[in-house]
């Protein structure tokens, strides 16, 4: 377990000069707190989902009516408990980081798995509302309302999917720098539906 | 690897535990703008709520949580990225109406 905690470098990722030697050639984005290659996928990220965005509400356009009749058949209570349950999970994932700056790896790892738990809690719920939509007939090709709301919260949960994964891959690989990149990520997917769920559930 | 700690880059334990106590009310802000049990048309007003609490929930993520804290520019960079997204999305609902 000693060795385990020689591993862990107690100084930003970003200032570990043998963890990156590419760190260097990204110029400002080098600032930035963990790898400058999750910014770019980040702001990619945001772009993609803002794009998402502004199609459903020009989408909404077209057919006012419809989409507040379809959206009336969400469950806007699941989706803010959803909400609690990431900003919760991204609260442990930061806190993860904390841990591992303080060298404490078993602490770090205990912290990536309840923020993982808590992703798939999120994932549960996300299940339990396409199954009572899914049964009361309300599929993808029921109308572009739910077209956009598949769509845009199916892509979400394929991030929270690819999410878990990476927080299980960066708690076995345990370091510093792999645990800022992989929670940088997890964040990214807390903030992509802290913008979403008003957009899709709530704005009417 | 003898690095003296600089605790100070990272958020504090203390400052995560307040601002996901910031962000929980916020959330509960939006549950309330939002009207989440009511079948109802939002006005302008709490539309405008609702974009406001939306946009302080990320800049706390983004500060606090994605550390960009330390980089006041880059946040204020996706800060106004995210205000412009609001923005149209909610002149975009507005003109539906």
């Amino acid at each position: 377990m000693q060795h385990e905690q020689k591993e862990a470098a107690p100084q930003p990722a970003s200032d570990a000069g043998e963890t990156d030697t590419l760190a260097g050639s990204w110029g400002i984005l080098s600032t930035l707190p963990g790898h400058p290659m999750m910014w770019i996928l980040i702001v990619s990220e945001i772009l993609v989902f803002g794009g998402a965005f502004i199609a459903f509400a020009g989408t909404r356009l077209a057919d006012p009516e419809l989409f507040r009749a379809s959206q009336d058949h969400l469950d806007r209570l699941a989706g803010a408990i959803n909400t609690m349950v990431l900003l919760t999970s991204g609260l442990c994932a930061a806190l993860a980081v904390n841990a591992m700056a303080e060298a404490k790896v078993h602490i770090a790892r205990r912290w990536l798995a309840a923020a993982s738990a808590l992703g798939v809690v999120f994932l549960a719920v996300k299940m339990v509302e396409y199954s009572t939509k899914l049964g009361a007939g309300l599929t993808p090709t029921a109308n572009s309302f739910f077209t956009l709301y598949y769509l845009t919260t199916g892509f979400h949960a394929l991030h929270v999917i690819a999410g878990i994964l990476i927080l299980a891959i960066v708690s076995w690989k345990a370091s510093l720098e792999t645990i800022e990149i992989g929670t940088t990520f997890w964040h990214m997917v807390d903030l992509v539906w802290v913008l979403l769920f008003p957009v899709v559930y709530l704005m009417r | 690897m003898s690095k003296t700690p600089t605790k100070s880059y990272y958020p504090s334990r203390r400052a995560l535990i307040l601002t996901w106590a910031v962000l929980m009310a916020l959330t509960i802000g939006t549950m309330l703008a939002g009207r989440v049990t009511t079948v109802t048309t939002l006005g302008p007003g709490l539309l405008a709520v609702l974009f406001l609490v939306t946009w302080a929930k990320a800049g706390l993520i983004l500060r606090q949580y994605l550390n960009l804290r330390t980089v006041p520019a880059a946040a204020d960079v996706m800060m106004f990225l995210i205000a412009l997204m609001l923005v149209v999305v909610t002149s975009l609902y507005m003109l539906a109406r």
